[in-house]
């Protein structure tokens, strides 16, 4: 008995020690990334940010005339229609599911001059505004950047939703999703393609980067990796 | 004479040295290494596909009647095709 309990005691706080960092991972809080930059200087982000600007009086001409909406954004409008008086709660839980219901198809690769430096590059994949993402479907970081129009289109500040990248353990493969800031809450929402909503922090997600329309953060340095850095100030006050 | 060329080899080997210091610890900005870790992150493929979680967030009958009629909607005015 004694003898079986010095054997079990060490093996148990070998196995306390190797779950209790994961168990204690925390959600997503947007607090805790490293501010690199404006998001100018994502390239293809700053693309899809200009093309979202160009949308924006279609989107505007859809919502206050159905008679100028184009096939498209009909599903939008009628959308955006019959949620505005909910709770931002409902919102967020049906905007998840309405495009999740959306086509998936790969990206293309495509070319955009780099904001750092003279060079013109490759881009593994482009990031879609929310006319183009429903007019052809797309693929997870096209989910996320809709979820994350739609939102603003209902008044949530920029400063509450963030495309969070991450990469997903199980699959080797990186992936997109929309982070949401919740008042109450210490962790943010974070809306899957796959129709979750995670408060907690997804077991196999390891949060690479974050940007919305003003910023992005870098979540994958460590606190010495930053501290050899000076990084850039950080604006106090975000567009919202 | 002998201890002219050590000293003056003494010399050499500092100042090559140095020179070689120089070189070798650059100073690199701070500036430089978030122009690093911006250019790491715009080359990430960003592309998995997720099946359908048994986990999924429920909805209510509200929600799931609105999902409903906007799907109605979109099949009539033939805007369905990205579904």
């Amino acid at each position: 008995m004694g003898r079986g309990h010095a054997v079990r005691a060490p093996a148990l706080i070998l196995l306390l020690s190797v779950l209790a960092p994961l168990s204690a991972e925390a959600g997503y809080r947007f607090e805790d990334g490293y501010y690199l930059g404006s998001a100018s200087l994502l390239p293809d982000w700053a693309d899809t940010l200009a093309r979202v600007e160009r949308e924006r009086p279609l989107l505007k001409r859809c919502l206050a005339d159905a008679g100028r909406c184009p096939p498209h954004l009909r599903g939008v409008r009628a959308l955006l229609e019959r949620i505005e008086d909910l709770s931002l709660d409902r919102q967020i839980r049906v905007i998840n599911r309405y495009v999740n219901n959306r086509h998936y198809h790969g990206d293309q690769r495509g070319t955009v001059a780099s904001a750092l430096s003279n060079e013109t590059i490759t881009v593994p994949s482009r990031w879609s505004t929310l006319g183009e993402f429903m007019a052809r479907g797309g693929d997870c970081e096209d989910y996320a950047t809709s979820k994350y129009q739609l939102l603003r289109t209902l008044g949530v500040p920029a400063a509450d939703l963030r495309v969070v990248v991450v990469l997903d353990r199980d699959s080797r493969e990186h992936h997109a999703v929309l982070a949401v800031r919740r008042q109450d809450e210490d962790n943010a929402w974070l809306l899957d393609s796959d129709n979750q909503i995670h408060r907690g922090h997804p077991f196999s997600y390891r949060f690479i980067y974050a940007l919305n329309e003003t910023s992005i953060w870098d979540h994958e340095l460590d606190a010495d990796d930053w501290a050899r850095m000076t990084p850039p100030q950080e604006p106090t006050e975000e567009a919202s | 004479m002998n201890k002219l060329c050590t000293t003056l080899a003494g010399v050499a080997l500092l100042a090559a040295g140095s020179a070689l210091a120089d070189a070798g610890d650059t100073v690199r900005t701070h500036s430089l290494e978030v122009k690093e870790r911006l250019q790491h992150l715009e080359r990430i493929d960003v592309t998995s596909e997720l099946p359908a979680s048994p986990n999924a967030e429920p909805l209510d009958d509200e929600l799931l009647a609105i999902l409903e009629d906007v799907e109605r909607i979109e099949q009539d005015h033939g805007a369905a095709e990205a579904r």
